[in-house]
């Protein structure tokens, strides 16, 4: 979906809070752009939607009260009229609302995702300093070397140096904003609650919608850090439980595994203390004839008694039961091994078993820790967003 | 009150950027923008330069990386993206 939101406002000063008649504008929703959303901006989807429907509005402006602007729109079904700012043409594409509505997610996100101090210091300081990079970014002032034309008509102090140095020309925010292809980024801005204070908006309304979107973002960031503290402790009683289980079923498979290799090994033992057995009857028979034939025979070699019939049979019994001894051996360990190795296997799979449900619980104790947590920034974000809204639009 | 407070926080945050080994160019960059910046910023501005003498160079670098898209907002999505993700991988090892 590419839509793009159309504001037209007539000409007029923000100091001029007449009304007007509402013609005909075309607005689109913030949320209407799905292209470019990520995980966490799918999370607040939802809320995002509702924001949406609350300030999609019908907005109509007067082409003839040119010296009496205003704009009337609809919000939950009353329709409202309001004063205009100033003469402006807004239109967001699909990228900007894209980049609006994530950056807008992403600035709170930062902070929240570093909220815990002690847990995660660097995390939280890059996300500081991202996050103030965005603010000076998005105050758009550009400073006096940067840009000829940020004034403002406003006598505030702060602003009052700009004007200083910009007085050759005194263009409003939004021309500049309009000059500078920057509207997108002035108005998310504006959204996160901290680039606000652009001097175009001193003055006035603006600076109560300034303070407004500020004081919602520190709210915001507040219940945010709050949650994101409580977090580890959420997530600590729900691992723990699951944490024991997999310990405990790690271990029985374990005790099973051993058991059952002692088992083979066991087996292994008997099978060739058999073979050896034989292996010893055929030996035994042998020695006894032969010592018989000794003693029937004096000095007589064992040559000599293997060359006699009886002595053949022994020996090659003997020699037979020898070779036996040493095949079922081999085939035994063999059997025994292969035994060990598909006993490993499984034991393997178990454990596999048991550390992947471990890690789906975990993570789903995890997920609904941080679903808090996004249900907090989703809600910030909509808060914020309402501010700003209530501030441009005088509600 | 809230001029005072707001006054007391530019002169605070000015002196920081002033006082840094910034190059002249980047002052100006910050020196332009702090009394414009929201309170709570300038807030988090002073923490994070008391708490890291860099602290202000980290700040300038994110801001330059912005202000080089030029405007692009493709461009300022993707940094603002990789800024998350960045945190993302820091939190995740602690």
């Amino acid at each position: 979906m590419s839509k793009t939101e159309k504001i037209f406002l007539p000409e007029a000063e923000f100091s001029s809070p007449e009304h007007a008649v509402v013609e005909n504008v075309e607005m689109v929703s913030v949320a209407g752009v799905k292209d470019e959303s990520s995980a966490l901006s799918e999370n607040i989807q939802p809320e995002v939607e509702a924001l949406t429907r609350e300030i999609t509005m019908q907005m109509d402006v007067s082409k003839s009260g040119e010296s009496a602007p205003a704009v009337s729109y609809e919000m939950n079904g009353v329709r409202v009229d309001v004063p205009l700012l100033r003469n402006e043409v807004l239109q967001l594409s699909a990228q900007e609302q894209g980049l609006l509505r994530d950056t807008t997610v992403d600035a709170i996100t930062l902070n929240a995702l570093a909220g815990d101090r002690d847990a995660a210091p660097l995390a939280r300081k890059q996300a500081q300093v991202a996050t103030l990079g965005t603010a000076f970014f998005g105050v758009g002032a550009e400073s006096s070397h940067e840009t000829e034309s940020v004034a403002t008509p406003s006598e505030g102090s702060a602003q009052g140096q700009v004007e200083a140095v910009n007085s050759q020309h005194t263009l409003g925010f939004t021309d500049w904003v309009a000059r500078r292809g920057k509207k997108g980024i002035a108005i998310l801005a504006a959204v996160i609650g901290m680039g606000a204070m652009s001097p175009a908006f001193a003055g006035g309304r603006e600076d109560r919608y300034q303070e407004a979107a500020a004081r919602t973002a520190v709210g915001v960031l507040a219940g945010v850090l709050g949650t994101r503290v409580e977090t580890p402790y959420r997530i600590k009683r729900g691992v723990g439980p699951i944490q024991d289980r997999a310990v405990y079923g790690l271990e029985r498979v374990n005790i099973e595994h051993q058991g059952r290799e002692q088992e083979i090994t066991l087996r292994e033992r008997v099978q060739i203390r058999a073979a050896q057995e034989r292996y010893g009857r055929a030996q035994d028979a042998f020695d006894v004839k032969f010592e018989m034939y000794q003693l029937a025979h004096q000095r007589a070699s064992v040559e000599e008694f293997i060359a006699t019939k009886e002595g053949a049979r022994l020996y090659e019994r003997m020699r037979s039961a020898e070779l036996t001894l040493s095949r079922q051996t081999e085939h035994i360990s063999q059997s025994a091994d292969d035994a060990r190795e598909r006993l490993d296997g499984r034991y393997r799979e178990a454990q596999q078993r048991i550390e992947n449900e471990t890690s789906r619980e975990v993570q789903g104790v995890y997920r609904g820790a941080e679903g808090r947590n996004d249900e907090v920034i989703g809600q910030g974000a909509g808060d914020i967003t309402r501010a700003v809204v209530r501030g441009i639009f005088g509600r | 009150m809230v001029d005072i407070e707001h006054t007391s926080l530019v002169a605070k945050a000015t002196a920081i950027v002033e006082g840094s080994h910034l190059s002249a160019a980047d002052k100006k960059l910050l020196l332009g923008r702090i009394p414009f910046v929201a309170d709570m910023m300038l807030q988090m501005f002073v923490q994070v330069c008391q708490e890291d003498p860099f602290g202000a160079d980290a700040v300038v670098k994110s801001l330059k990386k912005k202000l080089d898209a030029q405007g692009n907002l493709k461009k300022i999505h993707e940094i603002v993206k990789q800024e998350r993700r960045e945190v993302d991988e820091l939190l995740a090892a602690g």
